[in-house]
């Protein structure tokens, strides 16, 4: 175990660094000047040089490439991410200001879709060819054939707009933006009008990814029940219950749990329209604005974090192999 | 309006740096808009300077209310800082101004025809040449701290925004200054060419070269003054909300700006000494602007009602216009959508090419563009200077109508003279918005009215960059807000000798032209100026015609029942003192 988890965090090490490294020589050598980006107003006019020059001074950019490289690279080793060349901010506190948003959002989706597609696979799976199967299946296809941000548009029209336009009942109004006062308990739990304003962005981020796992589920579930020691615990005369909880449902889980972990992180750090389209602001959405304006720094710090939360989601889904199957043994290769 | 942003401009004359300033490229096509004036797009003809209209303000509209804006910081990831020295957009520009005033500023109350008066300022005079001015400060005027603004405050001010340290993407505005080219390269830390004597209430500033326009200029939020105290405490960094200067003289303070994509609050300043239109008190409680990542996500939340202005998207003008009667869609606006042609280009440009040009300008159908690109909201350009600036000739420019058959001829004449387009002519023009729609018009028109060929050159990625280079446009989409309204900063910015590599993306050079500009930055008499600048500009139009002018700007916002005085001047700036809601 302990040599598992060493190895892996190696790993993790290895991988942040290799990232970042590929998106600095993506950024710099092949992107262009930041500097000349931001004397520009975003590329909306043509920057006297003399501006240019102050700003690449400004933000070390005068310097050559292997020498930005390693000064960015030992202020990481500090805790010094650098700062944004758009709004000057350094980029920890971005990451402070984005992150629990981001990390809120991804949990409440992620349990919707545990929730939902776990659920709604398992119905599937147990009542196969039932009105509940087929009711899922399709719910599943159209659901995971809606883009996300058609989806959030139209929810916001009809409980936004058209709630407002035909006054609808307070309570049946949602708001189309934000997280209300951004109040929260445990860090997690919405109070006063959070709720209200995280169930639509949650349910909109969870929508693809339930209806895929739910698909997932039944799929794994089905083959699980065919396999021989699920038909030996039944010949035993274990109750159906019983079947499906202990010889089922744990030997389905791994491919399920498998696919939530790595929503997780892709929710965390790629779940840019769905936080444009409710201005939510949080690491996503934060990370293509500042690649839009090469904001270096900026895509390099966020880009670290989410891929540090990446690589923890799927650490913990490879811890958890061994509670759903036993036989799984870790540091084993 | 959503995303103007300051467009630079260059040194000027003589001396070249030119300046300007801000004024504001166009860039994105978020605030397409059209005039609420009597000339509506359908008409083609000639501009009345009266269409403007005056600013309309109720000074008995209610006091008191919370005003939720949702309308300047739609786009919030072009937001930078509201700090006045390195202030970019005029979104930001929307907070930068209702905190600090500056030297002078305009009465917009004649849309058509601004009037430059002192706001910090009581007087001013300049020597004869246009390269000193003295500025005399009133009495009595306090930062919102309650310590007083002097004329030391100025000179503290520009020297920061112009500093090499501050790296002001607007620092180069210093160079209108004597010396503040050194001051902008790090050379220099301070300017003896700005004498503030604070005991006598003077700022006495010798320029780089004549510039009769200067007053005007420090109308610009570069220009403000600091307080001594917040330019210890922020020194030559800057940043958002309280990172940067934000201590300010005007009609509001800062009460919270956290980051850039957050809300920022605004409260009365119960010091402010009021502005050029003689208003000394502020409707609002509370003026918060809300920062969202998007324009559509700005304006289906007004739809839901959860705000009381919001941008109109492209695409929704019509809609927008028949849901919402209070709407800012019609007001014009101090900026002009154009396309140059490359003067080095051996196709187009060049003496020998001028019928060709004036051919080409003549077979493109303004209203066609204004109609299916802009959905009839824009007014339809008569040169390139647009109505609201002081000078402003209305149809100075003999070619900006679709006249097919004198188009016809003049293309004969030119082919008469020995001369043949060898290859299609190429339409450059920056991706994205709705640049390419106006451009696939214009070579359609080409085609169907003169059967020239015409390719769309599009470019992804530093589009004025790429166009500003040596044989980088031949025929290239351009636009321009204006940083203040003066003449200059169209003529100088964009069609000088010295804006070339900068903002005159066609190359333009004409011994004329240069000698026209020259004399007008020295005119001291603001009619001769404006004459002078009448000169420039038909040496640019119907001489050479040297660019294109298609359509001026107009405004892009609505606004709820309950808002009053949300009259937009010209140059994009509300007047938020003003602004005030009931219930």
């Amino acid at each position: 175990m302990a040599s598992f988890l060493i190895r892996r965090t190696l790993q993790l090490l290895l991988v942040l660094w290799g990232g970042a490294t590929i998106l600095f020589v993506l950024f710099f050598v092949i992107s262009g000047n930041p500097a000349e980006r931001m004397a520009s107003g975003g590329g909306s006019r043509n920057p006297p040089a003399s501006v240019v020059k102050n700003l690449e001074v400004r933000f070390g950019l005068d310097k050559s490439k292997p020498e930005q490289y390693k000064d960015y690279f030992s202020g990481v080793l500090t805790g010094d991410f650098k700062e944004s060349f758009r709004t000057r901010e350094p980029v920890l506190d971005i990451a402070k200001a984005k992150a629990p948003t981001s990390f809120r959002l991804a949990f409440w989706a992620v349990i919707i879709e545990a929730t939902v597609g776990i659920g709604g696979g398992m119905l599937s799976a147990r009542r196969r060819n039932s009105i509940g199967d087929y009711v899922t299946t399709i719910g599943a296809v159209v659901a995971s054939a809606i883009p996300v941000f058609v989806l959030a548009y139209l929810i916001k029209q009809v409980t936004g707009v058209y709630a407002f336009q035909h006054d609808w009942p307070q309570w049946a109004r949602f708001p189309t933006r934000g997280l209300g006062s951004d109040q929260w308990f445990l860090g997690v739990i919405p109070r006063g009008d959070t709720w209200k304003a995280l169930v639509q962005p949650a349910f909109v981020l969870a929508s693809v990814s339930t209806a895929i796992l739910a698909r997932i589920t039944r799929t794994s579930m089905l083959e699980t029940m065919r396999l021989d020691h699920v038909r030996t615990a039944r010949a035993k005369g274990l109750n159906e219950k019983k079947v499906m909880r202990r010889h089922v449902l744990r030997n389905a889980m791994i491919p399920v749990i498998t696919v939530l972990g790595i929503d997780f992180g892709t929710m965390v750090g790629a779940a840019v329209l769905t936080e444009t389209v409710f201005n939510l602001g949080g690491l996503g959405s934060q990370i293509v604005a500042a690649a839009k304006d090469r904001d270096i720094y900026v895509v390099l710090g966020l880009t670290l974090i989410v891929t540090f939360v990446y690589g923890v989601a799927s650490l913990l889904v490879d811890l958890s192999y061994a509670y759903f199957n036993p036989r799984v043994r870790l540091g084993d290769d | 309006m959503a995303q103007r942003t300051f467009r630079s401009g260059l040194l000027a004359g003589a001396l070249a740096l030119t300046l300007i300033a801000s004024a504001c490229g166009d860039s994105s096509e978020g605030s397409d808009g059209a005039t609420k004036t009597t000339q509506k797009s359908t008409d083609n003809a000639a501009l009345d300077t009266t269409s403007c209209g005056k600013l309309e303000y109720d000074k008995d509209a209610p006091k008191g209310g919370t005003f939720t804006d949702y309308a300047f910081m739609a786009d919030s990831g072009t937001n930078t800082s509201f700090d006045p020295g390195v202030v970019q957009t005029l979104n930001e520009s929307q907070i930068t101004t209702s905190l600090f005033d500056g030297l002078t500023d305009f009465d917009f109350s004649d849309k058509c025809n601004p009037e430059l008066k002192g706001a910090v300022a009581e007087s001013w005079e300049g020597n004869d040449d246009a390269t000193e001015f003295t500025f005399k400060l009133k009495k009595d005027q306090v930062f919102s701290d309650g310590t007083p603004v002097l004329a030391s405050s100025f000179k503290d001010a520009w020297e920061r925004a112009g500093s090499a340290k501050l790296a002001s993407p607007y620092g180069y505005l210093i160079a209108y200054i004597k010396d503040g080219d050194k001051l902008q390269a790090g050379d220099l830390d301070t300017l003896d060419s700005i004498v503030a004597d604070d005991d006598a209430g003077t700022l006495k500033v010798t320029l780089a070269s004549p510039n009769a326009d200067f007053p005007s200029i420090v109308s610009h939020p570069f220009f403000s003054p600091a307080n001594k105290k917040d330019l210890a405490k922020i020194g030559q960094t800057t940043g958002w909300g309280t990172k940067g200067l934000t201590i300010g003289n005007g009609p509001f303070m800062l009460e919270s700006a956290t980051t850039a994509d957050a809300d920022t609050t605004l409260v009365p300043n119960p010091k402010w000494a009021g502005n050029v239109y003689g208003d000394t008190e502020v409707h609002l409680d509370k003026l918060v602007f809300k920062a969202s990542l998007d324009v559509e996500t700005a304006y289906q939340t007004f739809e839901a009602g959860e705000g009381d202005d919001a941008p109109v998207p492209s695409g929704k003008y019509k809609d927008a216009l028949a849901a919402y009667k209070n709407n800012t869609v019609e007001d014009p606006n101090v900026g002009s959508y154009y396309f140059d042609f490359g003067e080095d280009d051996p196709q187009v440009g060049g003496p020998e090419n001028v019928k060709l040009r004036q051919a080409i300008s003549l077979a493109i159908d303004r209203e066609e563009i204004n109609t299916k690109v802009y959905e009839g909201t824009r007014q339809i350009s008569t040169g390139i200077v647009p109505p609201g600036i002081p000078g402003f000739k209305a149809d100075l420019s003999k070619y900006t109508k679709l006249d097919v058959k004198e188009a016809k001829k003049l293309y004969k004449e030119w082919q008469d003279a020995g001369n043949k387009l060898t290859k299609p002519i190429r339409i450059d023009f920056n991706e994205g918005g709705s640049h390419g729609d106006v451009a696939q018009i214009v070579q359609a028109n080409l085609k169907d009215n003169l059967g020239i060929d015409a390719d769309l050159g599009g470019v992804a990625e530093d589009y004025f960059k790429v166009v500003a280079e040596p044989g980088g446009c031949q025929l290239c989409r351009a636009g321009w807000y204006a940083d203040y309204p003066t003449y200059g900063n169209f003529m100088v910015d964009l069609f000088s000798k010295a804006s070339i590599g900068a903002n005159n993306f066609g190359r333009f050079e004409n011994a004329d032209f240069e000698k026209a500009i020259k004399a007008a930055q020295a005119e001291t008499d603001d009619t001769k100026r404006g004459e002078l600048y009448n000169e420039a500009e038909d040496i640019l139009l119907n001489q050479q015609t040297a660019t294109v002018p298609l359509v001026y700007y107009t405004g892009g916002q609505v606004f709820n029942d309950r808002v009053k005085n949300f009259d937009q001047p010209p140059l994009g700036i509300m007047l938020w003192e003003r602004v005030a809601v009931d219930g």
